[in-house]
């Protein structure tokens, strides 16, 4: 039976997403008037929770925007306020940084792989159910997950809401006999993660290419992580303190989340598929193999195989924390000194789902003045709904379930972070 | 066997778990019960996935939304791994107990036994103290549990006869001297 030219598409509450977000698919006449990403995940209000904060508690605070990937905002907080304070890290305890930060990309990815995204490829409403029949895959998961969250754990002193970092490195520094057991268990982890490549390269991806504008910070020596310029596919390369001469946040009615744009452009794409794209000469020469043997070329603009490039980097993570344990010299202090000083400072990181990046203003004495963050789902929201438009146009020949479910998919493919992402710039609250 | 403590001892009646684990932790120690394990989890119960897998029983104590009597404790035989009909996982960042318990199942890595106490809870305030309702059913568990723990084990026992090494000695709460926490 044809669909019928005008109907809705509603999804009242994503599942398999992080957060609380709703799809609203308009379809009149034949064609799509409408495809909406609603967030209403409550505000969280860390930007003026941090207002009159000592800077040293920006780490402390801004781990708890997100529980799978508070790494990303430590880093984030911690490179602001050092570029403020006119610091900068480097050697063994950048190289700890570094690690961490793999660490928190192994778990986040290999749970978003396996627990929220590999359904949709099988056709299982959930990983519960599709943990009965695909046992090993699953098993493989949080094996991977595990590792990550156990550097997070060594490095950070815990695994959700790490303690460790602060500006300038760290409270404790490991020593190499302590990253010893991480070293066992990332090369069984590297294995894995390429037992699990050659799976997800035997799933069926959707024929579905949009021309997105990539965004990923691009490092002269490295696949970025912690540093570098942020580049774009459309010619954009700035320093990290450039960033709002490029990019601006609006809000819109139907979400909590802001919305960010290209100044004068308009949406853009942040997250693996950006990263990947923009970096692929930055992979090790095997993981640019591995890569390509699942049928990856150096660009990938294909949103449903983000499950691919994820377990790309799974790989590339597990082996570049191995480098950074083989190569570990502790150095002679946890921590860098960091004179204070008033001033304004950008710090911007590569995320698991994309570059996030922190604004601070901080006084002489320390005390922050103003902070804003701006996560990488906020970012992808406008591509997001682009991506479902686009999608649905195709489609529409479709039933509304399949549609639906297909939307979702879509959706999935980036990795919302719902919860970061709903963060306000302003409040304004008018009495009668 | 192993008790665990869900919840955060800082967020009031959210505290009940950690807290009756760490008391029966205590009394376990008192009474050289080295066969009794007492583990903690502030979130994500997916971890400890790890450490139940190969137990014979798990006892797991966790404030619960209350839905009619506050201080209400419910016992819960959640050996089959089901605890609800519907698994709502809109979000997984934090995997929850009802969505472990039915991927343990599903992985075939639940224990031998797995008994849950859920206490109905009011205040999940960041700071705030436990309700005096949640404390007087954290002090019923540690009645309780411990006489459950006899119990079960004697199952055990009745159940895998041969090597009962480490299944002796009595757990009691009675002289335990950490102070509930007001």
């Amino acid at each position: 039976m044809t669909p019928p030219p005008t109907r809705t598409i509603h999804v009242e509450l994503l599942t398999r997403v992080e957060g609380e977000g709703a799809l609203e698919l308009r379809i009149e006449a034949g064609k799509v008037t409408a495809a909406e990403l609603r967030i209403f995940e409550p505000p969280r209000f860390f930007e003026a929770l941090l207002r009159g904060r000592a800077y040293t508690e920006a780490p402390d605070i801004t781990a708890r925007i997100c529980g799978i990937c508070p790494i990303a905002y430590q880093m984030g907080a911690v490179h602001a306020m050092e570029h403020a304070l006119g610091i900068g890290v480097t050697g063994p305890l950048r190289a700890l940084r570094r690690l961490l930060y793999c660490g928190e990309w192994i778990e986040s990815h290999a749970l978003h792989v396996v627990m929220l995204h590999a359904p949709d490829f099988l056709g299982y409403p959930d990983a519960i159910r599709m943990a009965r029949d695909h046992t090993d895959l699953v098993t493989r998961g949080l094996e991977l997950k595990r590792t990550g969250n156990e550097i997070i754990r060594v490095l950070g002193g815990r695994e959700i809401h790490p303690i460790n970092v602060r500006v300038g490195g760290f409270y404790r520094i490991p020593s190499p006999s302590e990253l010893q057991p991480l070293a066992e268990r990332l090369r069984r982890a590297r294995e894995q993660a390429i037992g699990m490549l050659e799976w997800v390269s035997t799933l069926a991806f959707p024929q579905f290419e949009r021309d997105y504008e990539f965004v990923a910070l691009r490092h002269p020596d490295e696949y970025p992580m912690n540093e570098g310029r942020i580049v774009s596919s459309g010619g954009i390369d700035v320093a990290i303190a450039e960033y709002e001469t490029q990019f601006e946040e609006r809000q819109v009615a139907r979400s909590t989340a802001l919305q960010s744009v290209i100044k004068g452009r308009g949406s853009y794409l942040v997250g693996p598929l950006a990263r990947f794209s923009l970096n692929f000469d930055r992979l090790p020469l095997d993981v640019q193999a591995l890569a390509r043997e699942t049928g990856l070329g150096p660009v990938c603009r294909n949103p449903f195989k983000s499950i691919l490039v994820r377990t790309i980097e799974i790989v590339y993570a597990c082996g570049e924390a191995l480098r950074l344990i083989e190569g570990y010299e502790m150095p002679e202090r946890a921590s860098i000194e960091a004179p204070l000083r008033a001033g304004v400072g950008q710090g911007c990181t590569e995320a698991p789902r994309g570059i996030c990046h922190h604004r601070y203003e901080i006084d002489a004495s320390g005390t922050i003045l103003g902070a804003r963050i701006v996560p990488p789902t906020s970012q992808n929201q406008l591509t997001i709904e682009e991506d479902l438009r686009d999608l649905a146009a195709q489609n529409l020949h479709l039933d509304d379930d399949a549609l639906r479910a297909r939307c979702e998919q879509v959706i999935r493919n980036h990795d919302p972070c719902i919860s970061c992402s709903a963060h306000f710039l302003k409040l304004r609250v008018h009495r009668g | 066997m192993l008790v665990i403590g869900l919840g955060h001892p800082d967020r009031a009646d959210d505290g009940v778990g950690p807290l009756v684990a760490a008391r029966l932790g205590v009394a376990a120690r008192r009474a050289h019960c080295a066969h009794i394990e007492v583990a903690e989890s502030r979130g994500d119960v997916l971890a400890l996935m790890d450490r139940w897998s190969a137990r014979d029983l798990v006892v797991l104590v966790d404030a619960a939304v209350a839905v009619g009597e506050p201080g209400r404790i419910h016992r819960i035989d959640a050996s089959c791994g089901v605890l609800s009909r519907e698994l709502a996982l809109s979000s997984t960042h934090a995997v929850g107990v009802a969505e472990t318990l039915a991927l343990a199942a599903a992985l075939g890595r639940l224990p031998r036994r797995m008994i849950i106490y859920a206490v109905e809870a009011t205040c999940f305030q960041p700071g705030a103290p436990m309700t005096a309702e949640v404390l007087k059913a954290a002090e019923r568990l540690l009645e309780s549990i411990p006489e459950e723990l006899r119990g079960l084990q004697a199952e055990l026992e009745a159940a895998l006869p041969g090597d009962r090494s480490g299944l002796s000695g009595e757990v009691s709460c009675a002289d335990a001297d950490s102070p509930a926490r007001a």
